[in-house]
């Protein structure tokens, strides 16, 4: 990420420390971030509306929980990255939907961003990682049979065929899905796993974009091919990267789609 | 007295083979096997412990524990032979006698060789890893080694129990975190009056709004029949292994609250006593009073 100093319209970027006894809050979406400093120590606390009243001045509140860290003796800045969740997304759309055999169409999910801040040294370009928090909390969800399954995080979305200004929010990154179906069979979508841990983030006009995705369904035995474009999608040209992938994988085969079925039992 | 010669004679002979032993073994032959000994051990343990830890890396802590056992032990009755070997013993006879032995140790000690020998299948196995939980019998723990003759766990009061590997392979063993998620059956009753669909709603939207109770697996919602004072159902829903008990708490939490808030009640055990008729009013009788009913 290039050092970019943040808007102030925007929590993305990078900010200086809070001096000794200055406090500051950052809002982005449902979720109010809390900053302190005290000597060579950064604290910091967070709220979600979602889940507390959230005051309205900038004063934390008394029983905010705050967790702190010693700054080593040279200059630091703080920097405030949004990434995509640390395990696979589980998407499911508020209506399935079908691809017949040999179609294509091209879906946008909204996934709620992490806010990973960092502690940057002068000026160095690699940060340390204080802390990653979820600007929403998303369910657990789990993906797979029992024996060889994983586990991830539930998404329900609308999985829009068309774009709008009104769909872009700070704290929300858009993905733009290419889904193909190259098998012999209808695909009934009901729900897909997005493996958002191997996309990156990218910004444009203060808008945020995942890494072009491509799925190619195969079959129901063969799985998906999933590949990730290493760019922006055609939508954001010119859109830089923000943060990078956590897990860089360029492709892989797995199981994408999943039809409804039992999978409790008793 | 001719038991006396007889002593004193064999004490002789003793001592005569024992110096002829002693004068029959020269310098280098002891400078060898001291080496073999004050080396080779210290050898085997650490090829033992390099290989041990590849192998943990490479597969797992069960493995690396099997593959030293298998390595070190070996290496160190070779060891052990080479120096009798070096001390100019024939090895034949030694063999032989501890054939014998062998036989003889094994009827003495079968408790403690069939320990050993199911503390390899537990390992070949792999029932369970070290940091398990495991529950057998009424013992539920973290298992924290698992040795040559027993498996010790650690249990949730911070006692420690050793669990001879024998029983470990006889006995059914469960263990709780095997899998990455488990499922929590939450016994539920309320009252006959209420509506069990609106029970069921209210259920899955308390597992809905925790973030921590998996949207998939789905809760389940098993109506369990008529019980003396409620209608009873189950509650099944799915969570993390690392965080069962937490949000077992939480739901359990979670469900009085929503319940009181939505009137539903949760009744206590009713008992109901007749007398004669049951639509008859209860016959009682004031003593010492004026009135009787």
């Amino acid at each position: 990420m290039s050092a970019k100093i943040a808007q102030p319209d925007t929590l993305w970027g990078d900010r200086p420390t809070p001096a000794s006894g200055e406090t500051l809050r950052l809002d982005v979406g449902p979720l109010t971030l809390w900053l302190k400093g005290l000597e060579n120590e950064v604290w910091l606390g967070f709220q979600r509306a979602e889940e507390t009243v959230v005051p309205s001045g900038d004063t934390p509140p008394e029983d905010l929980e705050w967790s702190r860290w010693a700054l080593g003796d040279a200059p630091h800045h703080l920097r405030f990255r949004p990434v995509l969740p640390d395990r696979l997304l589980v998407v499911k759309p508020d209506h399935p939907l079908t691809l017949l055999r040999r179609a294509k169409a091209r879906v946008y999910v909204r996934v709620p961003a992490w806010v990973r801040v960092e502690a940057v040294e002068g000026e160095k370009t690699k940060g340390a990682t204080l802390m990653e928090i979820p600007t929403e909390v998303l369910s657990d969800t789990w993906w797979g049979d029992f024996l060889t399954g994983e586990l991830g995080y539930w998404l329900t979305t609308k999985a829009r065929r068309e774009l709008s200004d009104d769909l872009f929010e700070p704290h929300r990154i858009m993905s733009a899905l290419h889904l193909i179906n190259r098998s012999e069979d209808d695909l009934h979508v009901e729900k897909l796993a997005l493996r958002v841990e191997h996309l990156s983030t990218y910004e444009k006009e203060g808008r945020l974009w995942a890494e072009e995705t491509n799925v190619v369904y195969l079959g129901e035995a063969e799985g998906s091919d999933i590949r990730m474009r290493d760019r922006p999608p055609v939508e954001a040209e010119g859109a830089h990267e923000i943060s990078p992938a956590r897990a860089q994988v360029k492709g892989l085969r797995a199981r994408t789609f999943d039809r409804l079925r039992a999978l409790s039992g008793w | 007295m001719n038991l006396l010669l007889l002593q004193a004679d064999t004490a002789r002979a003793a001592s005569q083979g024992l110096s002829h032993y002693l004068t029959s073994v020269n310098v280098p032959s002891l400078i060898r096997s001291g080496l073999l000994l004050f080396l080779g051990i210290p050898l085997a343990w650490a090829v033992t412990r390099w290989i041990a830890r590849w192998a943990t890396k490479a597969y797992s802590a069960q493995r690396g524990l099997i593959v030293s056992k298998i390595i070190f032990y070996p290496a160190v009755l070779l060891i052990l032979v080479s120096v009798l070997n070096e001390l100019g013993f024939k090895l034949a006879p030694v063999m032989g006698a501890a054939g014998i032995l062998g036989i003889a140790l094994g009827f003495a000690s079968q408790t403690s060789v069939s320990n050993i020998i199911s503390g390899f299948f537990l390992i070949a196995e792999e029932p369970f890893k070290v940091g398990d939980v495991i529950q057998v019998g009424d013992v539920t723990g973290q298992v924290l080694t698992i040795d040559t003759l027993s498996v010790k766990i650690r249990t949730f009061d911070n006692k420690m129990v050793r669990i001879p590997n024998e029983t470990l392979v006889k006995s059914q063993v469960t263990t709780v975190t095997r899998f990455p998620i488990r499922r929590m059956d939450i016994q539920i009753g309320v009252a006959y009056k209420e509506d069990a669909g609106r029970v069921r709603k209210t259920l899955m939207d308390v597992a809905t709004a925790n973030p921590h109770v998996l949207m998939e697996p789905e809760p389940l919602f098993i109506n369990n029949g008529f019980g003396a004072s409620s209608l009873d159902f189950t509650f099944a829903a799915w969570a993390k292994s690392d965080q069962f008990l937490t949000v077992r708490n939480q739901l359990t939490h979670d469900i009085k609250v929503r319940f009181d808030a939505e009137g539903i009640e949760i009744p206590f055990p009713h008992v109901s006593l007749y007398t004669g008729s049951v639509t008859d009013p209860f016959p009682v009788r004031v003593i010492g009073g004026q009135e009787e009913t």
